[in-house]
């Protein structure tokens, strides 16, 4: 990976938009930036680190998520480590975009500043953005993308200030370990069996709560067990009193078909009742007809004779009635006397006319007249015949009389008719009824009918049983669900328990794979490490090579094979080491990134500068050097052309003190001299 | 005493008129019940009074002569006998109980073989056909 072009924009002391072009020719590949303290040198460093990392990475930092923070304290006008004081920048916009190319890809990595208001005045007033284009088109991860061009925690072994080296040479810690296996790839091991950490104890998790689901086992056994012994149980009652229903309801079968046989005669002693009961009824009618005989024969002589009754009665009907005329004659002749006697009395006539003296002699004689004829028929009144009133009544009793003897002996007749019908049907049954055992039908019946009820019982004992038994089955059939999910949970149990076994075995193969990679890849730092010293070191005579241990602890190896306590160590022999081991490290994992150096000269004596200037083309693809005017003026002295043949471009940085800016100048010298 | 008064006590037929008679009653006493063969009068009185109506109606009266049998006592008529004493005393001119009931059995003479002719013939009486005669 190179570093083909920085592009700042607002960013620091750089005010406004700030380029450099980088070559990347294999011969020319070191880069010079120089400039005096103050100028903005280390800013071109940290612009780097912000537009990769959102922060300014430093050796033994745990990686961390970018803040607004990180970019506010870089914004151009705002004070640049002391944010909390807080300022308010002419222009809130800020960008470093770095162009990086690796020989198959080009990346552009944007970060910039975005302002939320107008006029921000602290880092809650902006928000920063971050793009990685991957050959032109936008990446969905950029932080992947950053991850395959350099990773944070490997950046302190790119790109670090001079001061930091020491660091780096006295204290490997936890991170700096980390950030080595990183570089070595064997991170990726390291997650890969804590992922599987991680998948072993979601296997044990889940193995402990599908135990936790179920219910032991032998306790569902002994339930189905118990189920099934009380089901067979009741499934042999069932059986039992099927087979006693079935006998039942066979012999009922065996009767009703006798029965079947019997069953006109059956019918026919039936009718024979009834006939036997019509005839009780017209015998008993019959008997109530007779009972009237007795006064019908009494009262037949007087309807025969009536007649002659009648014809007495018809004398004695003429001599009543002239008798009666005879009366009546004289009761006119009475009243014709009494009234001519009134006349006499009132002495007047009706009309009022006074009766005159002959008018009365005459009445008076009259009166005598009348009174005799009165007398001749009162005494010629024949003397009534006595019975004629007893006869009448007889007649009128005789004829008043209900009865009838025809109609009796219609009715007689009618009655015998029905008796002799019904003898005649009841003479016909008998005769086809002979021979018939009616007392076989009465107990074939009863029988019957004491089967009927046995099944009846039995019935309902089978029903309730077999309810029962189903019940019983649909409760095993749970049960038996559970087994199932249970003998199901012991398939998955046996699946994960599997499952952790495979995990195990691949974390170990995972650690084994990692213990000989850093094995293998530690003797590979300690060999180029060692080559490195060995160019380095101002004592070649004394010093055999670099050992590192299992905790990459850097010490010297003398030619007698002693290894040398870094304490003993004087400072630049430690940065020397220091030095061999980032450059062994570098070679040994074959990572290809720009190696960016800031002031990195300052501590080292005239014999390891110069051994360092001359192997330094060698250390990586692309070098950026950044120097301080007086560091670039000695390099510029003691380097001499082998060295600058190396040197691609020089850009100086320069501080413009009015303006409270700088400026980046290029200076190309490029050169390739073949 | 009045008329009635003069019932005799007793009612006599001749001894063939008996012996009709005794043929189609029941008797009191008599062992046919209802299993024989069903009589034709249940009892004298029945078959007595309807052989006056019969003679009367037809006209028909014979003297008793020869030994008298002791038929039915009269107090077994009482009911029945106005009637008849209306009848044959404003017929024939006859005043007192004795004399009716002598007519009486005389027209039961006559009678009493009309109707033992039909039922010496068929076995019965046919006393519809005698109620339609009326």
């Amino acid at each position: 990976m190179k570093l083909r072009k920085l592009e700042l924009y607002n960013f620091g002391p750089y005010r406004g938009k700030h380029s450099i072009e980088l070559e990347t020719n294999p011969d020319s590949n070191i880069c010079i930036i120089w400039g005096t303290n103050g100028a903005g040198k280390t800013h071109i460093l940290q612009a780097i680190k912000w537009a990769l990392y959102g922060w300014d990475v430093r050796p033994h930092e745990t990686p961390r998520s970018p803040n607004e923070r990180d970019a506010w304290r870089f914004v151009h006008g705002t004070h640049t480590y002391n944010p909390d004081l807080g300022g308010k920048p002419p222009d809130p916009h800020m960008h470093v975009y770095l162009w990086l190319e690796d020989g198959k890809n080009m990346y552009l990595v944007k970060r910039y500043t975005r302002p939320r208001n107008a006029n921000p005045t602290s880092a809650s007033h902006i928000d920063v953005e971050f793009v990685v284009e991957t050959n032109g088109r936008l990446t969905s991860s950029p932080d992947e993308a950053i991850e395959t061009i350099l990773p944070p925690a490997a950046s302190q072994f790119f790109m670090f200030h001079g001061e930091e080296i020491r660091a780096i040479s006295q204290r490997h810690v936890e991170q700096t370990k980390k950030a080595i296996e990183l570089i070595l790839e064997a991170e990726t091991f390291r997650i890969g069996r804590s992922d599987l950490d991680a998948v072993v104890k979601e296997i044990e998790k889940e193995h402990d709560e599908e135990l936790a689901k179920v219910v032991d086992l032998r306790e569902l056994v002994e339930q189905k067990g118990e189920m099934d012994q009380r089901i067979d149980g009741w499934k042999t009652e069932l059986s039992g009193v099927s087979d006693r229903l079935k006998d039942t309801r066979t012999k009922v079968d065996a009767i009703e078909t006798e029965l079947r046989t019997l069953k006109t005669s059956e019918r026919l002693m039936e009718r024979l009742v009834s006939l036997r009961k019509q005839t009780d009824q017209v015998s008993e009618d019959k008997k109530t007809i007779l009972e009237r005989r007795s006064e019908l024969l009494v009262q037949l002589p007087l309807k025969i004779l009536l007649p002659e009754l009648k014809k007495v009665m018809s004398l004695k009907e003429h001599a009543h009635l002239r008798v009666e005329k005879q009366k009546q004659d004289w009761q006119a002749l009475q009243g014709s006397q009494e009234f001519a006697q009134k006349l006499l009395v009132m002495d007047q006539c009706v009309c009022g006319h006074p009766i005159g003296p002959a008018e009365k002699e005459y009445i008076q004689d009259h009166v005598k007249h009348l009174g005799a004829r009165a007398k001749e028929a009162k005494d010629s009144i024949e003397v009534e015949d006595p019975t004629y009133y007893q006869v009448r009544e007889t007649i009128a009793k005789i004829e008043s009389s209900s009865a009838d003897f025809q109609r009796y002996q219609k009715d007689l007749d009618a009655k015998d008719w029905q008796l002799d019908e019904l003898q005649t049907q009841i003479d016909g049954i008998e005769k086809s009824l002979k021979g018939v055992d009616e007392e076989k039908i009465a107990t074939l019946n009863a029988q019957r009918n004491a089967f009927n009820q046995e099944i009846g019982r039995l019935g309902q004992k089978e029903v309730a049983l077999k309810e029962s038994v189903a019940k019983l089955e649909n409760a095993r059939e749970r049960v038996l669900g559970i087994m199932k999910r249970k003998e199901g949970r012991d398939a998955i149990e046996t699946a994960l328990e599997r499952q952790l076994s495979l995990a195990s075995k691949a974390s170990k193969g995972f650690d084994y794979v990692l213990g000989r990679l850093v094995q293998v890849r530690r003797t590979a730092i300690e060999k180029y490490a060692s080559e490195i010293f060995r160019v380095l070191t101002n004592k070649p005579g004394e010093y055999e090579r670099i050992a590192i241990d299992d905790d990459y602890n850097v010490s010297v190896v003398d030619k007698r094979g002693r290894s040398l306590a870094r304490e003993t160590l004087s400072t630049g022999e430690r940065e020397v080491v220091a030095l061999s081991f980032i450059f062994g490290l570098m070679k040994a994992s074959e990572k290809i990134a720009p190696l960016v150096l800031d002031t990195f000269f300052v501590h080292l004596d005239e014999s390891h500068y110069t051994n360092i200037v001359r192997a330094m083309p060698s250390f990586a693809d692309q070098i950026i050097l950044i120097l301080t005017n007086l560091e670039y003026k000695n390099l510029k002295d003691k380097a001499g052309d082998s060295f600058f043949n190396h040197v691609a471009q020089v850009f100086q940085v320069v501080r413009d003190a009015e303006a409270g800016d700088s400026t980046i100048r290029g200076e190309v010298r490029v050169t390739l001299k073949v | 005493m009045s008329e009635k008064e003069g019932l005799p006590s007793v009612i006599s037929m001749s001894a063939e008129a008996y012996r009709m008679f005794k043929a189609m009653c029941r008797e009191e006493g008599d062992d046919r019940g209802s299993t024989k063969k069903e009589a034709v009068f249940d009892n004298y009185g029945q078959a007595f009074l309807l052989s006056v109506a019969l003679g009367i109606a037809n006209n028909e009266r014979m003297k008793v002569e020869g030994e008298k049998h002791w038929l039915v006592r009269s107090e077994y008529l009482s009911g029945y006998y106005e009637p008849y004493r209306q009848l044959l005393k404003s017929r024939f001119s006859i005043v007192t109980d004795k004399e009716i009931v002598d007519a009486m059995v005389e027209f039961a003479e006559a009678g009493i073989r009309t109707l033992y002719d039909e039922f010496r013939k068929t076995g019965a009486i046919d006393f519809a056909r005698l109620s339609a005669l009326s």
